[in-house]
């Protein structure tokens, strides 16, 4: 069941990833110079960069057994 | 794709942008709430079964649970930053561009879908701002139509901030442009399409080339003759007529004679206009280019720049 439930997170992960990857391409084509998307891009990658980190953590500590 | 320095597909670098809107502020607010929504949403649910006592009972339900709370959240909490990232880009990649000859609108309905619909101002039959209701009047901000002449759609520009002001600038635009089209431009009605003929045009009627292809074929452009190079121009007239006639550009120089007493270099006459044709032989032009005087004392007087030379 763990494993399931990792095996589904994964792949809503290369899913995010992809549509992420997509994403920022197509607000770098389309985006301005000196306009907000630049900024909007890093927002994007850091927060879900933290959100992601924050959940390997996790897992990896109630795998251990300290959670 | 775009490159770094236009602003929309097929622009001209030289043609300059008056005005660049994005939508406004306000139209986003709406997909502020809701993604803050979404964002607490998950917290409210566990504070209250936190406080009803029915958490810990889920959470220690069993070990695979733990994994599927945490990974659960995880995929929410993704899913709404993705979310957050779509909804800005179509908010903010939704801009209306007005340039000195050209209305672009582009709409990006979706992350993947972006529609640019582009009109040339000639075209621009009538414009009219529309704010209505609380919010809008408030805040100034509405809706710009712009009507366009023939099969062209109108365009409708929604959440634009200040639509007086812009509407105002999109018809002075129009106006100027006409404005400088009757100046410049001779219209001829019985000319068709296939009368047009692309003609190779200076750097600084680009601009104007382009628009007038786009924009209305009736338009001929009038063929400029290309600028004389550095020409010295001595204008002999016969002192028997009135010599302070002036020489108009359309008429043809004619007769020319240079006197040995002038002392100058005939293989540094590159070019001189002649034409009998002309029925007033009473002034005598010659156009002499890069004139080199031997004898600069003998020939003082005679040849300066401009000067009008009587015999």
């Amino acid at each position: 069941m763990i494993l399931l439930v990792i095996l589904a997170y994964i792949f809503f992960l290369i899913a995010f990833v992809l549509y992420s990857y997509w994403g920022i391409n197509h607000i770098s084509t389309y985006g301005y110079i000196g306009d907000s998307t630049h900024t909007m891009k890093i927002i994007y990658i850091v927060v879900s960069s933290i959100v992601i980190l924050t959940t390997v953590v996790l897992l990896i500590t109630m795998s251990m057994g300290i959670i | 794709m775009l490159e770094k320095a236009s602003f929309y597909p097929g622009q001209d670098s030289k043609e300059e942008i008056v005005l660049f809107i994005h939508r406004h502020w306000f139209s986003y607010v709406r997909w502020v709430f809701t993604i803050l929504l979404m964002a607490i949403m998950p917290i409210g649910i566990i504070l209250i079964m936190y406080y009803q006592g029915s958490w810990e009972g889920i959470f220690y339900y069993s070990v695979s649970s733990k994994y599927f709370i945490i990974t659960f959240l995880s995929a929410y909490y993704l899913f709404t930053i993705a979310f957050f990232f779509t909804t800005w880009v179509e908010w903010y990649l939704d801009v209306t561009i007005v340039t000195k000859g050209h209305l672009i609108n582009i709409h990006q309905d979706e992350l993947f879908s972006r529609k640019v619909a582009e009109q040339s101002l000639l075209r621009v039959q009538d414009v009219s701002s529309k704010i209505n209701g609380f919010f809008e009047s408030i805040f100034h901000f509405g809706t710009v139509f712009v009507e366009t002449a023939g099969e062209q759609p109108n365009f409708k520009m929604i959440n634009i901030p200040n639509p007086t002001v812009v509407a105002s600038t999109i018809l002075k635009l129009h106006e100027e442009l006409v404005e400088s089209f009757n100046d410049e431009e001779r219209f001829d009605e019985g000319a068709g399409v296939d009368s047009v003929e692309p003609t190779k045009k200076t750097n600084k009627e680009n601009n104007r080339s382009k628009l007038l292809y786009t924009a209305d074929l009736q338009f001929i452009p009038q063929k400029k003759s290309k600028p004389q190079p550095e020409n010295k121009v001595i204008v002999i007239q016969n002192p028997n007529i009135h010599a302070e006639k002036d020489v108009k550009q359309n008429q043809i120089p004619q007769v020319v004679k240079v006197t040995e007493s002038q002392k100058i270099e005939k293989e540094n006459i590159l070019r001189t206009n002649i034409d009998n044709t002309k029925p007033n032989n009473n002034q005598k032009t010659i156009i002499i280019q890069k004139t080199k005087i031997i004898d600069k004392e003998k020939a003082k007087g005679d040849l300066e720049e401009g000067k009008v030379i009587k015999f």
